[in-house]
Formats: structure tokens, C-alpha cells, sequence
């Protein structure tokens, strides 16, 4: 069976049934830990991945500038490698997840650094958790906040806190949620209440994952607004591949073999 | 007759009315009375003179003029003493800047950061023309900033050394050097490994199957098998130890950076209080960076040395290890710091330092039991111990993390998208004489070159500029900004067609690129760049608001977006010091004014009461209201007169005869603020005028209301009163 059409086909038919969808869900409407799970379990995937983000700032100054990363990602032990492309003069640098280590290399030094988890990736709005599998309902509590409706569709709000012990970069987030199950505005704030960051999540890229046999929803393009700078980050994810990547590869021998 | 206005009466407390009307003496007003307030002088001066209790208000005002005048004198060296040392550490006379940027500047952060500045337009131009106008000595290029530098813990550091040796070409020399570290790194894990009591204090916090992990991994690191393992693969190994062993001796730290960055050839010239402790400056056009001695001894040596330091400087003071707990701690940090000493030290570092305690402390043994012992400080042993860890340890000791020749790579949060990190080299310790020594803020700097700062600040080239731009566009990302409370909408799903992306091959090097930070440079990227100031050094006759003056006049001339801030602006936080300390004085000033007030008031209230039957007298004898009321006030005003010239005398006396040519000021945290060694107090006739002035006028403001109500008695009760 051609995949693609029928992928095209679940897409339509997800679409054309979304008010159905949002019809049916007052009748027998998923609890805001099931919509949770359901969110973590359309995210997820078996295989390792790999993609190319591209991130723009653009600050309200006008300046403008691009990064652009190579992020590989393997779920099933944790690890985690971003290697940098541009801009130039932070090309070849990285970061390296390795169990509880995550490392931070500067490829003009050949330096490691182990850094936080919650830290800034090379000090943009992003942090680790973007790229890296969601594990919401394993890191948080959830409130109902009810449902906004928008030109006729519904969207879930839900309220998250994160559990004792957790090691999230947002202590608080609020969510709003479509009805086919993908986030499409977050808030992440401060424990304070105070607004950090406002995510739009404008598309997502189904595609199969061939360990597990189901389509999942990555990332495609998220719009991320730094609350204290006014700054706005395009994050766009491409060329993204579901497959096994080398055995070796989240080493730092590896990305020093790369840089070298 | 009388006529009003015009008399003189000598009032005392037992004048009757016949005296008094006799020594009335009266003349026609304008050409008899020419000097009214003379007379009314005398008469005050006569009445003070009898009444010894209107004396206290004199005194007062005497004590107030004498306070106020070492108060100023002091806070006038202090202010005098922070400007020179301001001027003479960088901050220069005048600081120039564009005209158009959104903050002014500073060469001192605080803990806002570095002002916001626009680049000046063709520095070069702008420098030949400076140095036209009359006064302007040098002008030199700055720039402030703050960055970090990452120290990781001490097996950290040995497996980075073990890795960069383990990644060069196979040779023999590679083999002989990687052995060595083989065999330092198998001595440090042991005694990682015995040390498993204090590591499992530290790591309370981790979960039951990650402690089990740890213990396993420093059991698998314990066995031989691991170390031939480790030279037959050593990356492979190091990675096992990197990553399983090492977070568990601690986690690493960062160490911050405050700098100055400025045109290190010219900097030393320009401002002779730097002077350079250890190594060089760079050789021209060659980017480097200089660390403060106090930055330097703080931060990059040896954990036990710097405690000892301490200690030292703390029984200086007269502290004790009996009597303070502070130096109970310290010495006992001394000896919690004995594992990162054991596992900087090699082979034959540790055989060298057995001799040495073994001859020190009268009997051999191991070299971490022998250090424990000699570490083991109380006050009868510290004095002969500290000379012996200077005089015969220290040499054999890796004193310092980092010396000159070495990199490091200073990261900085500015600037564009990335954290950035550029590696520097490290050429020498500096320190600005005589300001302060090592705890000195103005020594606990860093020093590097404006291409170094350019590039830690993440200022961009044209060139890097529309490199980006190009980019964006052909990437589709150019897009303006988007309203934050945009309406929700359902995801859009996008299927792309299955990528047909090759597994990366690990040992794929990406394309070669020149260096990032190139280590050289030339004049024109370093003036040409893009400088954000400039301090200006003037000529010592040179008056710096005129040429401040001068360089405004020139601005508008030819239209240069230039303008210019003094050391008081310039100096930050520092400066505020003088600031806080001018508002604490004029706070007192308040306060004992309110005090001279109040208690001259009652004083002067009081004899008035005493003297209602005289003034009762004189009203009779047709003195007028008014006038009685101007010789009371007189009378405050002769007293305040009296007394502030008295407190002012009994002042310049003093700081003469106590003070002389200055106080030495031998607290280091101090003398920057007294721009030296030596405060010296001075006084200014503005402000001998102005303490005048303000005691006289609050002593007559006191003066006014018993003035006031000694006037205003009628004279038939007046009379009434002298009756009884």
C-alpha cells in the first residue's frame, strides 16, 4: 500500500471529522490526564530520529539572526546530540545528552563542559525539552480549565504544575489544545505566575515510525515568543527521518570525529 | 522725642526704666541712623555678653560648625580620593561616546550590566580630531563587558588532558605520555574510590538505582581489567569514566569576568597605576587576555593555598582559631580540599612533597596522611607552618590552575543567538598600584583586547549581517513580527515526502572552515572595528568641564554624534559610593540642625520669658514691636555667627594638628576610595562658606520664634510682670 496517500487520507478525514470530533467530546471528553497521555503517545516514537531545525530570531530591534541545528535523538536510552551548523562561528559545537550528563562542546577549544539540563540550548528560548520526546503527563499534574471555542472549533485549556521532583524548564504551563489532540498554543511561566515564554505551534508532520508501526506528530513549525525581550524565534523542523542511527553515535568521540 | 525706627538701648536684667530711657538715643532716621544693624550688633553682643545662658545656642552652633566642618573635609578627600583613582584605573577624565545611544557610559558594571552604546563612527577620525583640542592627551579606546569562564572539577580536567593526548596521531611519544596518565589517573580513581564515604554525603539527593549505577561504575574502574581496557581503547574508556565517573567527584563551577577591554598597548601608557605582575602583555595585534592579581588569586589557585591566604590575612587582624569559628571552618575546608591538592599532584610531585614533610613534620609516611597532619592548623602552629607551606610546599605545587600561555575559552551571554565562547590566551596578572591590593575591585578585573570583546559581545560585520539575511530569505523564514495574542487555530498537519537523508558516518568530518576567532588582528579591525568609548586622558592643568565644553562646541561644529560623561557617571556604582556618602552627611546635617533648633529655641525662649518686664520697659518707653523683634533676632544671629566661626577655627585646627598630611588608610578594601594609601582631608572656602552660612541661618531660624513671643508682650502686662 502506498503510505503516503493513506497518511493524506487519515489527515483529511481527521480534519473533515474535527467538529464531529469536538461534538462527540462533550458527550465522552478525555480527562486532562488522558488528554496528557494521548498528546505524549502522539509525540512519541521508538525509532531514532534525526532533523535539521532551523531557528530565526527576529528581535524587536529588527536584528536578525539563524541557527541552525542537527538534532538526533534516541528515546529508547535518553541520549540526545544537537551539533551545530550555523552560524559559522558556533559551527561544530554541540550538545551531548549521555545518561545524566549533558555535555556542551566548543569545537574551536575542544572543550567539554557539562552544563544543566534546564539551561538555554546556546542561550536561545529553547531549551532541551523542545527537542527532545514530551513527557507531559510524566511531569505533571493537570487542571481542567475548561474549553475556548474559536470559529467553531474547540480547544482544550488545561493547566499543568509540575510533580515534586520533575526536572521541567517550566514549572507552570498552559496548554490549548485541538481536537485532533496536538498543542497548539503553550505558556510557560515563572513560579511566580509571571509569563515567560508563548509558543504558537503552527503545523506538525505526521509521519510513520517504523519501530512501532504508527504515524507520529513531530514538531514541523513552532512560533516561540520570549516574554521579557519581545524577541520571536521561528523554529522549523526539517528534514526529518525516523530510522536507526549509528550505534557509536552518542559519543563525544563522534561529534569530535565530526568537527575534526 | 523718640523717633521711631532709629535708637539704641542697651537692655540688661537690671535696667530700670530711667537707665533705659537714658540710654536711649535717638536721631532722625535717615541721616542719624546709618547703621542700624551695627547698633542693633551692639546692643546683642552686649546682651549676650550678660546672659551666659544664651551662651549654649554659641556653643551649639559651635559643635554643629565643628562636626560639619571634619565631616566635609573628610568626605572631600574621599570624593577626591575615589575621582583620582576612577580616572587613574581607566575611567579617565571624560568618558566619550555616541551621543545617540540609549545609555551612557560606564566603566564600572553593575549588576544591570554593560550600558546599551551605539558603535562610534570612524573611532580613527574622531581620535585625530580629539587630540586637536587643547587639553586631551590620550584617547583611548574601551569597551566594558562580563563574561565566564568554566573550571570543571580536578578528574574532569585530567580526563580532558588524557583525552586530547588519547585523540592525537598513534606514535610512540603519544604512548609513553598516555601511560603516564594511565598510571596518574589509576592512582586519583583509587582514591575517588576511598573516598566513598564523603562522595555518598554529597550525592544524598540521588535516586536508589543511580547510586547503584555510581558504585558500580567506580567498582568496574577499581578492577585491572578496566586498565588495560583503557589503554588498548582509551577513548572508549574515557568515555565510560567521563561520563560514569567523574560528575561523581563534584560538579564543575563557573568563574565570573567582569573586563575591561581596551587597546592593551596603549592602556598601560595612558594609565601608570597598572602595572604587571606576572607574564607579559600581548605582543601587537595579538588578541590575549590579562587577569587581575586579585581575580587570579581568588579564583584560579590552588583551593588550599587561597585558604591558607585567608586564614592568614584574618590572624593579621588579630583573629584566633580559639576565639573565631570562622577560622575553625577555614582550616577545616583546608583539609575537605586534601583530595582536589592529592589529585593535582603526579608521581613525582608526591614523592618530592614526602621529603619535604617528612623533613617538616619529623617522621615519613604517606603523603596524604603527612599533608593531613600538616594541615591540621591551631594558633600555635599556624605562624610556622604558613611560611613553611610558602617558603618549601608551594614551590612543588601546582599553585595555579591557570598560568600565562595558557587558553581559555571565555563565554559570554550577549549578543546574537549563541552563547558564545571564545577562546582566549592568557598572558599575564596585572594589578592598578596602589589601589586597593587583591581584594581591590578594580583588581579582580580582567583585561583583553577590543577584538576579543567585539567578538564576546556578538557584535556582527555588515558582512555577517546580510550573510544571515541571505540565508533566512532562501531558507522562507522572513517573516515580520506576529502579535503575541494571535487567535488559536487547529495544527496544521504537513506531510512532507519520506526524506531520503544517509545515515551520518561518524568519522565524516564536516567541511573545513578557517578559524572561528582568529588569535591576530590588525589596527584597523581593532580601532576601525567597532569602539563604544574612549576614555580621555587630559593634561594635569587642564580644566575637564571646559574641555568637555570644548569637545561640545566641536561636535556641533562638525556634526559628530559624540558627547562626554565625567568620572562621576562613568564610575558606576563606585562613584555612587561618594554620592551615598554626600546624601549620609547632608542626613546628618539635617538632623543635627533639627537638634541645634530645637534646643536653641527653647534656651532663647526661655530668656525671653526672663526678660518680658524689660521688653515691657522698652515698649513703654516707646521702642516699637518690630524693633525689639530685630535685636532678639540679632541676638541669634551674633550667637550663630560666634559659634560657627568658632567651630569652624576649632575644625581646620584640628584636622591641622591631628590629620597633617593625611591618614593612612591600611584596610585594602578601602583605598580605592581614598584613592591611595593615604586619605587626606581637605577644605574648600566653599565649603568653610557654606557650614557657615548653614549653622548661622539654622541658629536665626531657632532664633525667630522667641523672638517672635518676646516681642509681642504688651507693655502693660509687661509692666505688670516686672510689678510682681
Amino acid at each position: 500500500m502506498n503510505l503516503v496517500p493513506a497518511r493524506r487520507f487519515l489527515t483529511l478525514l481527521t480534519l473533515l471529522l474535527s467538529p464531529t470530533l469536538a461534538s462527540a467530546d462533550k458527550v465522552a471528553k478525555p480527562s486532562g490526564e488522558e488528554v496528557l497521555r494521548l498528546i505524549d503517545d502522539r509525540m512519541a516514537f521508538q525509532s531514532d530520529y534525526k532533523g535539521t531545525v532551523r531557528l530565526r530570531e527576529l528581535r524587536k530591534d529588527g536584528t536578525e539572526n539563524l541557527m541552525e541545528l542537527e538534532v538526533y535523538r534516541r528515546d529508547s536510552s535518553r541520549d540526545l546530540l544537537i551539533y551545530i551548523t550555523k552560524p559559522r562561528h558556533l559551527a561544530g559545537g554541540g550538545y551531548l545528552r549521555m545518561g545524566r550528563n549533558l555535555w556542551e562542546y566548543e569545537a574551536s577549544t575542544g572543550q567539554w563542559q557539562r552544563t544543566t539540563q534546564r539551561g538555554n540550548i546556546v542561550n536561545t528560548v529553547s531549551c532541551e525539552e523542545d527537542f527532545d520526546r514530551s513527557r507531559l503527563a510524566e511531569n505533571y499534574d493537570v487542571k481542567d480549565e475548561g474549553e475556548e471555542v474559536v470559529s467553531g472549533t474547540s480547544f482544550r485549556k488545561l493547566h499543568l504544575t509540575s510533580k515534586d521532583g520533575a526536572q521541567v524548564s517550566y514549572v507552570q504551563l498552559r496548554i490549548w489544545v485541538d481536537p485532533a489532540f496536538n498543542i497548539v498554543k503553550r505558556i510557560g511561566y515563572a513560579p511566580s505566575g509571571r509569563v515567560l515564554r508563548t509558543d504558537v505551534i503552527r503545523s506538525y508532520q505526521p509521519m510513520k515510525d517504523p519501530l512501532a508501526g504508527k504515524v507520529v506528530y513531530p514538531y514541523k513549525e513552532v512560533l516561540e515568543i520570549e516574554e521579557a525581550s519581545g524577541s520571536q524565534f521561528t523554529v522549523r523542523y526539517d528534514d526529518v527521518t525516523l530510522k536507526a542511527l549509528n550505534p557509536n553515535m552518542f559519543t563525544k568521540t563522534w561529534l569530535e570525529g565530526r568537527v575534526r | 522725642m523718640l523717633v521711631p525706627g532709629c535708637f539704641s538701648i542697651v537692655l540688661t536684667p537690671r535696667m530700670n526704666v530711667e537707665r533705659a530711657r537714658q540710654s536711649l538715643v535717638c536721631s532722625p532716621p535717615s541721616t542719624q541712623c546709618e547703621e542700624p544693624l551695627v547698633t542693633f550688633a551692639s546692643l546683642a553682643l552686649q546682651s549676650v555678653r550678660s546672659r551666659p545662658r544664651s551662651w549654649i545656642v554659641g556653643f551649639l552652633a559651635a559643635g554643629s560648625a565643628l562636626l560639619l566642618t571634619l565631616g566635609v573635609a573628610f568626605l572631600e578627600g574621599v570624593s577626591d580620593g575615589t575621582r583620582r583613582s576612577l580616572i587613574e584605573s581607566g575611567t579617565g577624565h571624560l568618558q566619550l561616546y555616541h551621543s545617540k545611544s540609549e545609555g551612557v557610559p560606564t566603566v564600572v558594571l553593575d549588576h544591570g550590566g554593560a550600558s546599551e552604546l551605539q558603535p562610534l563612527p570612524d573611532f580613527p577620525a574622531i581620535e585625530a580630531k580629539l587630540k586637536a583640542v587643547e587639553g586631551v592627551q590620550e584617547v583611548v579606546p574601551l569597551e566594558v563587558g562580563w563574561g565566564w569562564v568554566f573550571r570543571g572539577n580536578y578528574l574532569d580536567e585530567k580526563l580532558a588532558a588524557a583525552r586530547s593526548v588519547a585523540r592525537e596521531p598513534p606514535s610512540a611519544s603519544r604512548d609513553a605520555r598516555l601511560e603516564r596518565l594511565a598510571t596518574d589517573l589509576e592512582r586519583t580513581l583509587r582514591d575517588v574510590v576511598k573516598d566513598d564515604g564523603r562522595r555518598t554525603e554529597a550525592f544524598a539527593f540521588l535516586k536508589e538505582d543511580e547510586a547503584r549505577e555510581d558504585r558500580r561504575a567506580l567498582d568496574e574502574v577499581g578492577t585491572p581489567e578496566f586498565w588495560t581496557r583503557f589503554r588498548a581503547e582509551p577513548l572508549q574508556a574515557l568515555e565510560y569514566l567521563e561520563n560514569r565517573v567523574a560528575r561523581q567527584v563534584g560538579e564543575g563551577e563557573s568563574i565570573d569576568v567582569e573586563f575591561l577591554a581596551s587597546d592593551l598597548e596603549q592602556f598601560p601608557r595612558a594609565f601608570p597605576r597598572f602595572e604587571l605582575v606576572s607574564g607579559s602583555l600581548p605582543p601587537p595585534g595579538q588578541r590575549g587576555l590579562l587577569l587581575g592579581q586579585g581575580l587570579y588569586e581568588q579564583n584560579f589557585k590552588l583551593p588550599v593555598a587561597a585558604l591558607l591566604d585567608e586564614l592568614q590575612v584574618e590572624r593579621q587582624r588579630g583573629s584566633t582559631f580559639a576565639a573565631d569559628e570562622s577560622l575553625r571552618t577555614r582550616a577545616a575546608r583546608c583539609l575537605a580540599e586534601l583530595p582536589d591538592l592529592l589529585a593535582r599532584l603526579d608521581a613525582e610531585r608526591s614523592v618530592k612533597l614526602v621529603e619535604v614533610l617528612a623533613k617538616l613534620l619529623g617522621h615519613t609516611g604517606e603523603v596524604e596522611p603527612l599533608l593531613r597532619e600538616f594541615l591540621t592548623l591551631d594558633d600555635a602552629n599556624f605562624d610556622t607552618r604558613f611560611a613553611q607551606f610558602q617558603g618549601e610546599l608551594a614551590p612543588l605545587l601546582p599553585l595555579y590552575r591557570v598560568r600565562p600561555g595558557d587558553t581559555l575559552v571565555m563565554m559570554s551571554a550577549f549578543g546574537s543567538l549563541g552563547r558564545i565562547g571564545v577562546p582566549v590566551k592568557v598572558w599575564g596578572t596585572f594589578r592598578f598600584a596602589g589601589l586597593g591590593g587583591d581584594s581591590s575591585r578594580v583588581n579582580t578585573l580582567g583585561m583583553v583586547d577590543l577584538v576579543t570583546a567585539r567578538y564576546l559581545s556578538g557584535r556582527r560585520t555588515q558582512a555577517e549581517v546580510d550573510e544571515v539575511r541571505r540565508d533566512v530569505e532562501a531558507l522562507g523564514l522572513a517573516k515580520p513580527l506576529q502579535p503575541v495574542d494571535m487567535a488559536l487555530q487547529p495544527a496544521i498537519l504537513v506531510e512532507e515526502p519520506v526524506a531520503n537523508v544517509e545515515a551520518v558516518v561518524p568519522e565524516a568530518p564536516s567541511e573545513k572552515r578557517g578559524p572561528a576567532w582568529p588569535e591576530t588582528f590588525t589596527q584597523a579591525e581593532q580601532r576601525g572595528g567597532s569602539v563604544l568609548q574612549a576614555a580621555l586622558v587630559l593634561s594635569p592643568d587642564a580644566k575637564p568641564e571646559l574641555v568637555a565644553a570644548s569637545i561640545d562646541a566641536l561636535a556641533a561644529e562638525a556634526g559628530l554624534p559624540i558627547a562626554t560623561v565625567d568620572w562621576s557617571v562613568a564610575g558606576g556604582m563606585l562613584a555612587g559610593v561618594v554620592g551615598i556618602a554626600q546624601v549620609v552627611l547632608v542626613a546628618i546635617a539635617v538632623l543635627m540642625s533639627f537638634f541645634v533648633v530645637l534646643v536653641s529655641a527653647s534656651t532663647l525662649l526661655l530668656l525671653a520669658r526672663e526678660r518680658v518686664g524689660e521688653v515691657g520697659t522698652m515698649r513703654a518707653v516707646g521702642m516699637q514691636r518690630r524693633e525689639v523683634f530685630q535685636t532678639l533676632l540679632v541676638e541669634g544671629l551674633v550667637l550663630g555667627i560666634t559659634g560657627a566661626g568658632l567651630g569652624l577655627g576649632l575644625g581646620a585646627l584640628l584636622l591641622k594638628l591631628l590629620v597633617g598630611d593625611g591618614v593612612g588608610i591600611h584596610d585594602e578594601s578601602l583605598q580605592f576610595y581614598m584613592g591611595g594609601t593615604v586619605l587626606r582631608p581637605h577644605l574648600s572656602t566653599g565649603n568653610v562658606l557654606a557650614v557657615g552660612l548653614g549653622v548661622v541661618v539654622v541658629v536665626v531660624a531657632a532664633a525667630l520664634v522667641p523672638a517672635w513671643r518676646g516681642s509681642s508682650v504688651s507693655p502693660a502686662v509687661a509692666m505688670l510682670k516686672r510689678e510682681d
